[in-house]
């Protein structure tokens, strides 16, 4: 082990100073680099047996692997913690079949765009395949797409570190929907960023669902987008069922009050019993246990499982019966 | 007035005939506009604004609860009809998930017994260790006093309640031979001082007290007791635009007992072998599908709400009795005592023909052979507290009109909500009272009488039951015991939520609970002992 770990710091050394040097002594480091490397051979059986007889390897010992130590060599000149690698290729172990060459070639060219070197390793984790998209030249082409939406480049940076999946969208889809979004966002390049960030769905649902879930929330559950923040929270994220369940659930228990037009002082819009009604971010954003300690105080988690049974069936005999109604006027 | 429209009207018809100029007649149509129809407020809205009103601050937090149960689908439970094909219907019912509610009792029966007999021994055991515990001290005083009587020189340092580090100090300078027994005393010592000081502070700790002046409020200076006497008007009442005056409301409900009521424990109650009902256990949302005609021509099976099955269960119905149910419309609660197979004679009264009628089409859909029927089942059409024949019936079931709470919530064809119908809700309470009193009168002496309501207003439950039976006591000298069924009721709770701590007197509510979604239902069961 310890025979190991020599040789490849060793080896590093060697690299590093060749690096350095223009290429008069190459003979001579190449010579060196193959008898270490024979002895690194040798050293890796060694290593290997010991590895499936000891139990999982620690962070010490991963450095020792030559591909992952290229990698590190790559990644240090982007200022990135070796452990911070270790933990991306942890995330996304596929990452490892990339030659060091390629990470090198990525990692510039994400830099020439203007993302710092953690972003670019951010990217590289959530996203494995950025790097032949990067090579195939696609990159450029859909950061290009992306200026052209009028987003403003700070935001669509941060939009593509958070969603980098997004580089692969046709310039199509992003001609398409994006300004759709951007009257969901009320005009807003930070706006349509956030929405996208809380909800990366919205670049590929189906829009009539994003406006049906819009609908309900302005007309039925009768909330003021215009002051509620969408872009806050994760309402595009649950499906409408969700959000009619939770929506209905508050209703009936009385805790959710549908607000009405009142003519009257501002004291007395105060007064009104809609003004503590929960905040949409609470009814969608909320896993079931937070809903019903926080939101729903006075109401039971069974409850609340037994009331999404009912209701999932009252949702599907409404269904029913307004298609049987779209199929009688068909007639 | 009258002339006037003549008038128009010749003059109408003069200038159609002589210049022949077509007027169109306007026609009264109905408002089907999408905005009007979405401010009007039926019914329904009306019943759910008064109970939201009401019962929030009856219930308090328990409200959103009930609230929600009572606004979605309630749960059914099957009876089986003993005159069609049972056995078959229990099977085809058990294959699709439900259970036997006798089952279900029996079963949380034994378990309850079990849990006592733990219950039990665990206060055995605890009477033992504490006996172990008393044991041990009596060892250590007993020990200590030896010890007192081998070192005699501690009581002396005792009448000089010398502060222990000093006495220790003082003792190990004079006498460093004792070393070992001064470091025992020392703790004692200490002991004793607390002790001392503690019964200090009880008995002249007043007299010896420091009273920080500082402290003291000044009555004259800064928030005066006569701040706290100044008078705020009210401006406004809330409520009182509405329809009821919340004092009329109230008038049938007072709390403070004027008169003796007896109250009686009971311990368990009857639940008859042939009657046999099923339902989804808690938490199972499945219905029931539609019963079916058997071999006998009759259906298989009864769907009714959960709930009524216990004031059915609470009268107790035994073999032979003669059984009158004075509200019976629509008939399911008789249908219950018939399929017991207990009552020799069972009268089912309501005072409106279409209600008897209701329970004719239930007694034919449910029963065969009609002519044998005869004798036993009779179905009479008049008004509950005109019935006269005393001494007869010795079970009565009183399942009066009420402001039925789950109904007035989902319909508005038929609702006690609708604003014509206000003056007779208002009565409803006073109606009640004097049905039960009746009933009361009517049963035989020993017999039972069981009141129950389908609503969550104290009013109509507790409060009609307190004002039957001081009329009672008033103008008669029956003698009513009022049974307290509450550990009858306990293997129950598997399957309902029963309402506890709710300041109820002397009956048991069943309150709607989403997984087990039955009622509201309230009961009161009452003996006539004289």
């Amino acid at each position: 082990m310890q025979v190991l770990k020599r040789t490849s710091t060793v080896l590093l050394g060697l690299r590093r100073a060749s690096s350095c040097c223009n290429g008069t002594i190459t003979a001579g480091w190449k010579r060196n680099i193959f008898e270490y490397s024979t002895l690194m051979e040798i050293e890796k059986q060694r290593f290997c047996t010991v590895v499936e007889k000891s139990p999982p390897c620690s962070t010490d010992d991963r450095f020792q692997n030559p591909k992952i130590a290229s990698l590190i060599e790559v990644t240090v000149k982007e200022r990135i913690q070796p452990d911070d690698l270790l933990n991306a290729l942890e995330v996304s172990p596929e990452l490892l079949n990339k030659s060091p060459l390629q990470w090198e070639n990525c990692f510039k060219e994400l830099k020439y765009h203007g993302f710092t070197g953690k972003d670019s390793l951010r990217m590289l984790t959530l996203y494995p395949d950025l790097i032949s998209v990067v090579e195939s030249n696609e990159f450029r082409l859909s950061m290009e797409n992306w200026i052209n939406c009028d987003l403003g480049y700070d935001n669509v940076l941060d939009l593509l570190v958070a969603c980098p999946h997004f580089v692969s969208v046709s310039r199509y889809e992003l001609q398409r929907r994006i300004p759709l979004l951007f009257s969901l966002g009320k005009s807003h390049g930070k706006s349509v960023v956030r929405l996208l960030q809380n909800c990366p769905n919205l670049l590929y649902g189906n829009w009539n669902d994003v406006e049906a879930k819009l609908s309900y929330v302005e007309n039925i559950m009768k909330i003021d987008t215009t002051k509620e923040n969408l872009t806050k929270c994760y309402v595009f994220n649950r499906t409408l069922d969700e959000i009619r369940t939770r929506h209905a659930f508050l209703k009936r228990a009385g805790l959710y009050v549908t607000p009405e037009k009142i003519k009257g002082t501002k004291v007395e819009e105060r007064q009104q019993p809609w003004n503590k009604n929960p905040r949409l971010s609470h009814i969608t954003d909320t896993s079931n246990e937070t809903f019903i300690s926080e939101v729903a105080c006075d109401l039971t988690l069974e409850e609340l499982d037994v009331f999404r049974e009912i209701y999932s069936e009252e949702l599907k005999n409404q269904d029913d019966s307004e298609s049987e109604d779209n199929l009688s006027d068909g007639e | 007035m009258y002339t006037n429209n003549c008038v128009i009207n010749s003059v109408c018809s003069n200038l159609c005939f002589r210049t022949s100029i077509y007027v169109q007649k306007r026609w009264k149509s109905k408002k089907v506009h999408w905005s009007v129809l979405a401010k009007k407020i039926y019914p329904v809205d009306k019943a759910l604004e008064h109970f939201d009103d009401f019962y929030k601050t009856v219930f308090g937090r328990r409200w959103p609860s009930i609230r929600l149960a009572l606004l979605s689908p309630h749960k059914y439970c099957a009876v089986i009809n003993n005159f069609g094909d049972s056995d078959m219907a229990v099977s085809d019912l058990q294959n699709i998930g439900a259970m036997s509610m006798r089952r279900l009792f029996e079963l949380e029966k034994e378990t309850i017994k079990q849990q006592k007999q733990e219950d039990r021994r665990k206060k055995d055991l605890e009477k033992i260790f504490k006996l172990d515990r008393k044991l041990e001290q009596m060892m250590v005083a007993k020990q200590q006093k030896e010890l007192e009587s081998l070192y005699p020189h501690r009581e002396k340092s005792e009448s000089a309640c010398v502060p222990a580090d000093i006495l220790t100090l003082n003792k190990s300078s004079s006498d460093t031979s004792h070393g070992s027994s001064v470091n025992m005393n020392r703790k004692d010592h200490a002991e004793e001082c607390g002790d001392a000081l503690i019964e200090k502070s009880l008995h002249s700790s007043l007299r010896d007290a420091d009273f920080d002046t500082q402290r003291l409020i000044d009555p004259a200076s800064g928030l005066s007791a006569a701040a706290l006497y100044e008078y705020v008007p009210a401006t406004r009442l809330k409520g009182m635009e509405d329809w009821i005056v919340e004092s009329q409301h109230y008038r049938y409900y007072k709390k403070n007992t004027d008169f003796p009521v007896h109250i009686e424990s009971d311990h368990d109650f009857i639940f008859p072998d042939h009657l046999q009902v099923l339902t989804f256990e808690r938490g199972n949302v499945s219905s029931f599908p539609a019963p079916k005609r058997g071999s006998t021509g009759v259906l298989n099976y009864y769907l009714l709400d959960g709930g009524s099955l216990l004031p059915v269960l609470a009268l107790g119905v035994n073999p032979g009795d003669r059984v009158l149910d004075m509200c019976a419309a629509p008939g399911g609660k008789s249908l219950l005592m018939l399929q017991t197979l207990f009552p020799a004679l069972l009268v089912c009264n309501d005072v409106q023909e279409s209600r008897t009628n209701r329970i004719h089409a239930v007694i034919k859909q449910y029963l065969y052979s009609m002519d044998k029927w005869k004798n036993r089942l009779i179905v009479t059409q008049r008004d509950g507290r005109d019935i006269d024949e005393y001494n007869i019936y010795n079970k009565i079931l009183v399942d009066v009109p009420c402001t039925i709470d789950r109904h007035s919530l989902h319909e508005n064809e038929n609702n006690i909500f609708k604003p014509t119908r206000v003056k007779e809700r208002l009565k409803i309470p006073e109606i009640q009272a004097e049905l039960l009193g009746h009933a009361l009168k009517l049963v035989q002496p020993g017999g039972t009488v069981v009141y129950s309501t389908c609503s969550l207003s104290p009013i109509q439950n507790d409060g009609v039951v307190h004002m039957a039976l001081r009329k009672v006591w008033e103008e008669t000298d029956i003698q009513v015991v009022v049974k307290d069924m509450t550990a009858a009721l306990e293997p129950v709770n598997c399957m309902y939520k029963l309402g506890q701590d709710l300041g109820l007197k002397y009956g048991h509510l069943v309150l709607p609970f989403i997984p087990c979604n039955f009622g509201p239902m309230y009961f009161c069961k009452l003996v006539r002992r004289k």
